[in-house]
């Protein structure tokens, strides 16, 4: 069960409408001052993208700070939204305070496109997500750690929300096919990591 | 696919902590009311007090008292009353027919006017 502030519980009572709106009809009341609106995203918003950043920076108390950031720059920001997809511009104001803050810590590197669009995708074998299952959540955490930057960002979005390939890719900026690559790789060099015994 | 993706999620699921909205809000609070926009809807605010301020100190300002005659005005009925008076009253009053005379208890900063 997701927690609960009394500052939602307050906006539920009083404007459970709210809760019906998409996200982009959310920021629309939201341009127009209506902090209500902003909570409802909150709500909605937190756990995912508190998750994915954590899987991002591979620590959950940076995440905290940095889902904090993310909410404040939305709220900040919001005369500068314009209507598009929500999920897409708050995840990229995310992933740019997580490049920030890898950047920070040097572990940001960029990664050559050309070697990502020429590797043929073929699905990966069960035995391989097998492989995966059975680790512990500290491995997984480690493994995922070990991915290259890019590659973890792909391979994260894809495990945090329904995002399709081609959303991945927008928010990659590259094809819907690489992000797919980007995918496949990382589960690729999960299951090498986890033969070696690399943990 | 969906299987491993779920699995998956559930293995390494991160709980949201719950006294993380706490922290939020409070941390909204502090600073998420720093928009530009609350700025500008203060800015008139802040114009105004700063007028009023500036206003009242070059009222009050030393040179502005240093221009200031105390001028005392005797009336047949013995009542006295005391006014202020700037230089272009003073001449004024001197048009006027009024005379006047530096008042002692003021060593020579005011002026004795006599009906």
């Amino acid at each position: 069960m997701s927690s609960v502030s009394l500052r939602s519980l307050w906006v539920r009572f009083s404007s459970p409408a709210l809760y019906e709106l998409t996200d982009e009809q959310l920021m629309m009341n939201l341009k127009d001052d209506d902090q209500k609106s902003f909570c409802v995203l909150y709500d909605r918003y937190k756990a995912p993208l508190n998750q994915w950043i954590s899987w991002m920076t591979g620590r959950k108390a940076v995440a905290e700070e940095l889902t904090q950031d993310v909410f404040l720059k939305v709220y900040q920001q919001r005369n500068h939204y314009r209507p598009q997809s929500f999920k897409s511009w708050i995840y990229t104001i995310a992933r740019n305070q997580a490049r920030d803050y890898l950047r920070k810590k040097q572990e940001w590197l960029v990664e050559d496109e050309r070697s990502l669009e020429v590797n043929p995708v073929n699905d990966i074998d069960d035995i391989a997500h097998e492989l995966i299952l059975r680790q512990e959540e500290a491995q997984l955490r480690a493994g995922i750690d070990e991915l290259s930057p890019r590659v973890r960002e792909a391979f994260t979005l894809w495990l945090a929300d329904e995002w399709s390939f081609d959303e991945i890719g927008v928010m990659l900026e590259c094809s819907g096919q690489a992000a797919k690559n980007l995918v496949h790789r990382a589960k690729r060099d999960l299951k090498e990591w986890f033969s070696a015994g690399e943990f | 696919m969906k299987n491993f993706k779920q699995e998956l999620r559930k293995k390494i699921k991160v709980e949201h902590d719950e006294g993380a909205d706490y922290r939020f809000w409070a941390r909204f609070k502090r600073e998420g009311a720093k928009s530009p926009l609350l700025y500008r809807a203060w800015a008139p605010v802040f114009m105004i007090l700063l007028c009023a301020f500036l206003g009242v100190s070059i009222y009050h300002s030393p040179e502005k008292n240093q221009q200031m005659l105390t001028v005392k005005i005797e009336q047949p009925s013995e009542i006295e009353s005391f006014i202020e008076l700037d230089r272009e009253s003073e001449e004024l009053f001197a048009d006027l027919g009024y005379s006047m005379e530096t008042d002692d208890e003021t060593e020579g900063e005011g002026l004795y006017l006599f009906l």
